[in-house]
């Protein structure tokens, strides 16, 4: 056998009823080929061409994946440009077993048009989900397909949520408890926090405030494609964003609700604090020099 | 209007009539018109607060012969809520409460599988970029690095009734408030309290937002670079 470049002889062989003869599967990769069978008796020169320039289509919006699986009934488009009147048409819901079209259902195709395809709406015979069948014929040319129609995805009432997660550097595997207090200002600006469970690219305001009430300032970030938000390196940048104060505070709000993220140790407490002792001590020394002095 | 994140450009010019004060009248040209109503409610809110009067749009100019006639970029409608139908579709078998992310290109492609077979993929390219430009100004979608897109978080605005973001929880939307479930984002409110509402749409993980907690994460507006 003799073939052109366009045939393709596949690795398959197949058993033959002719005793002598031997089956080879062939297929055709372009628009037409020719091909040659040369023998002891036989020559014989075959022109094989593809029966129909165009296929019809299947179209319709559906999920990503391998398979198509639609969201409603598609559409198909016939190819238009053959002087055929109409097309038989028989379309099976492989669930049921049943048969949606009418047995002599036909459409009428459109003749004297400059279109080069017609819309075959399939919405008329397939109305819920499920697998089906759509075959069209005309004549000896046959075109079948087999569709899978989903529904539309909907959440239900008791839908579980995962929950924001957020870490810091002391705490890896467990969510912290907010706010993160520090003890000084670097403390404040290096801290490793990482908000997780948040919507894929949500965006997220921060609020940071210094210790004179007009010291605010806002930062919008966004999450990442996995709903992650790292804070270590927006910390780093937002630490010239306002004049110098003693202590700092950090918000964050999201859907609505602020609450607060970390904030530094108020370095005035402290010292109130020492005051604090300092009188205790100074007091209880003044009470025993006094209980001194009347004895 | 540019946000750092890569929002919606849009170019608004002001004009002064000649001889008037900038605070009694000015006109704001917008060109988008979906855009233009985003503005036109933020407007609408800044001037309640200043006690301001905002008149409504004025009629389209009569062209002039001198002035070039604006271009106005309306993105393909129907291209919009398929990009809000796919986007919302797309979720992973696991965690169906989240929704998965699409780069522009995978987009494109099972936009140009529910469409005619001779459509332009050109005019789609084009339309495509209209929509998710208009989509994400809206608050439907957010965009992310890598040409990445993601369904917002579902939301409503309360001072519009009206849902926006992932349509996996429109029904359910509709159901907190009572009301038979169909396809419009556009909400129907019982006399309830803000409050009263936004715990209703909490405990089925929608949030409900203002127009000004919308506006929050907007960069601060600055002067333009002259």
């Amino acid at each position: 056998m003799q073939t052109d470049i366009d045939i393709e002889v596949t690795d398959a062989c197949f058993p033959c009823l002719i005793q002598n003869w031997q089956a080879k599967q062939i297929r055709l990769n372009g628009r037409s080929a020719d091909f040659k069978l040369i023998g002891e008796n036989i020559d014989i020169s075959v022109k094989w061409q593809a029966a129909s320039k165009k296929q019809p289509v299947v179209r319709g919006l559906q999920v990503k994946g391998k398979k198509p699986i639609y969201l409603e009934a598609p559409q198909i488009y016939y190819p238009l440009g053959d002087s055929v009147e109409s097309i038989r048409i028989q379309i099976e819901d492989m669930n049921f077993q049943k048969t949606s079209t009418e047995p002599d259902e036909k459409i009428s195709v459109r003749l004297m048009t400059n279109e080069a395809w017609q819309q075959i709406k399939l919405k008329k015979w397939i109305e819920t989900t499920g697998n089906y069948e759509v075959r069209l014929w005309q004549g000896n040319w046959i075109w079948a397909t087999a569709l899978t129609i989903q529904s539309h995805c909907h959440i239900s009432a008791n839908i579980n949520m995962q929950p924001i997660q957020i870490q810091n550097s002391k705490h890896h595997d467990i969510s912290t408890i907010l706010p993160i207090r520090c003890r000084g200002k670097s403390d404040f600006w290096t801290e490793q926090i990482t908000i997780q469970g948040l919507w894929s690219f949500e965006p997220v305001v921060f609020v940071l405030s210094g210790s004179a009430e007009n010291h605010i300032y806002r930062y919008s970030a966004q999450a990442d494609q996995t709903g992650c938000l790292n804070l270590s390196m927006m910390l780093m940048s937002l630490r010239e964003s306002l004049p110098d104060s003693d202590r700092y505070s950090l918000e964050w709000v999201r859907l609505g609700n602020s609450q607060e993220l970390i904030e530094t140790l108020a370095k005035c407490y402290e010292v109130k604090i020492m005051r604090y002792m300092h009188s205790i001590i100074r007091g209880q020394r003044n009470s025993v020099i006094a209980e001194l002095e009347r004895q | 209007m540019r946000g750092n994140n890569g929002l919606a450009q849009l170019n608004v010019r002001v004009t002064i009539p000649e001889g008037r004060e900038l605070r009694t009248e000015f006109c704001i040209e917008i060109d988008s018109e979906l855009l233009a109503g985003q503005v036109h409610r933020i407007l609408k809110l800044a001037c309640k607060e200043r006690n301001w009067d905002i008149p409504p749009p004025p009629p389209p100019p009569i062209k002039d012969g001198r002035g070039k006639e604006p271009i106005i970029e309306r993105p393909n409608q129907d291209i919009s809520v398929k990009t809000v139908t796919i986007l919302s579709e797309q979720r992973s078998p696991i965690s169906q409460s989240k929704p998965l992310t699409l780069t522009k290109r995978q987009i494109l492609f099972l936009l140009e599988s529910s469409l005619s077979p001779d459509y332009l993929q050109d005019k789609l390219i084009q339309e495509l970029a209209s929509s998710l430009r208009e989509l994400e100004a809206k608050g439907e979608i957010y965009a992310g690095v890598g040409n990445r897109f993601c369904i917002a978080y579902p939301t409503i605005l309360y001072e519009e009734a009206l849902f926006v973001g992932d349509r996996a929880y429109l029904p359910l939307a509709h159901q907190a408030l009572g009301n038979p479930v169909t396809e419009t984002n556009k909400l129907i409110f019982p006399d309830l309290n803000f409050e009263v509402l936004q715990q209703k749409f909490l405990e089925c993980g929608i949030n409900l937002i203002t127009i000004e907690q919308g506006l929050e994460h907007l960069p601060e507006t600055i002067l333009p670079l002259t």
